[in-house]
């Protein structure tokens, strides 16, 4: 091996590593601790919760009188623990949420962790094809619990598609 | 009577304060700025119908997810030009959001919205809806929200 194809290998690496710190300093973000922790803990809620569907989770992660904006559901925990408790649940726990689960942005600001996903569904407009749309999740921490919740859920089928 | 009043007026002073307390986080200048942008679009543009600000605020090469609406600056125009009614830009609202995030690039909207029950078409309910947009360089770069695909006959 030549001394060239070595330095330009290193050239290589450099350059890569100051595309990713381009990347990172455009994106600025700086989440806090708390920020970092509240992304992590609605992440495990949404892995041992609904991915894999382990009730005793909704003690765990959700205050007992959550705040529910969610159209379909009555408010606080036990709602959500109920529907949780009707789906068989998956053992062992995954360690990762399965990509098809996994949200296409997720941050942590303030008191607040946003989802965002993206779904296919079959086009009314066009039989036969699919497309693709979003929905959201949005949570409120407070003292180290899911207090509040929002998405996109409606109470008619046009919002049907929601998981 | 004197003790009810007095807890009537702890409980206001209660939800106001717990209004109030919203923690949205701290922004930094950056993030401010990336903010101010994304309301251009959402207040400025889309609110008060300044469409002639897409020029500026909106890049051309601008990501619509939104599956109603073409993508592109191009796109853009020309699904709200033709919607537009401009009227004088104010500071406020006219369709104040209930929470604005904002990290790094990423800014955040949700809204309050009411619909008809469809269980009981006289009576009116309360859901969710959201924008977010991308911002670099000083223009929106991305949007996503809620919409969906309605059959050919319904509405938005």
């Amino acid at each position: 091996m030549t001394r060239l194809p070595k330095l330009r290998r290193a050239g290589v690496a450099v350059a890569l590593l100051a595309m990713a710190c381009t990347q990172m300093l455009a994106q600025s973000k700086t989440p806090t601790k708390q920020e970092k922790a509240n992304l992590k803990m609605v992440m495990d809620w949404w892995r041992e919760g609904l991915v894999a569907a382990h009730p005793e989770a909704a003690d765990k992660y959700l205050a007992e009188n959550m705040i529910q904006h969610n159209p379909n559901f009555p408010q606080g925990r036990a709602a959500v623990k109920t529907m949780i408790a009707r789906r068989p649940p998956v053992n062992p726990i995954p360690a990762t949420l399965p990509p098809e689960r996994t949200p296409a942005k997720a941050f942590a600001k303030g008191d607040y962790v946003v989802l965002v996903w993206e779904h296919e569904a079959n086009d009314p407009t066009n039989p036969g094809a699919k497309y693709k749309f979003n929905d959201f999740d949005l949570f409120r921490i407070e003292n180290g619990h899911i207090a509040e919740h929002w998405d996109g859920a409606m109470k008619t089928p046009p919002n049907a598609g929601k998981e | 009577m004197k003790l009810s009043t007095k807890l009537m007026a702890a409980s206001v002073a209660t939800l106001v304060g717990a209004m109030l307390a919203q923690n949205v986080g701290k922004l930094s200048p950056q993030e401010q700025k990336n903010q101010d942008v994304a309301t251009k679009e959402m207040k400025d543009i889309l609110q008060y119908g300044h469409i002639e600000l897409a020029e500026q605020y909106i890049a051309p090469i601008y990501i619509q997810h939104n599956p109603n609406v073409p993508t592109g600056r191009d796109g853009f125009l020309k699904f709200f030009g033709p919607r537009a009614k401009p009227e004088p830009i104010k500071d406020e609202w006219k369709n104040k959001p209930a929470l604005i995030l904002t990290s790094g690039d990423l800014v955040f909207y949700l809204f309050d919205r009411t619909a008809k029950d469809p269980a009981d078409p006289s009576k009116t309910y309360n859901y969710n809806w959201f924008d977010m947009v991308r911002v670099d360089n000083g223009q929106i770069q991305e949007h996503w929200d809620t919409a969906k695909k309605a059959p050919p006959q319904g509405g938005r």
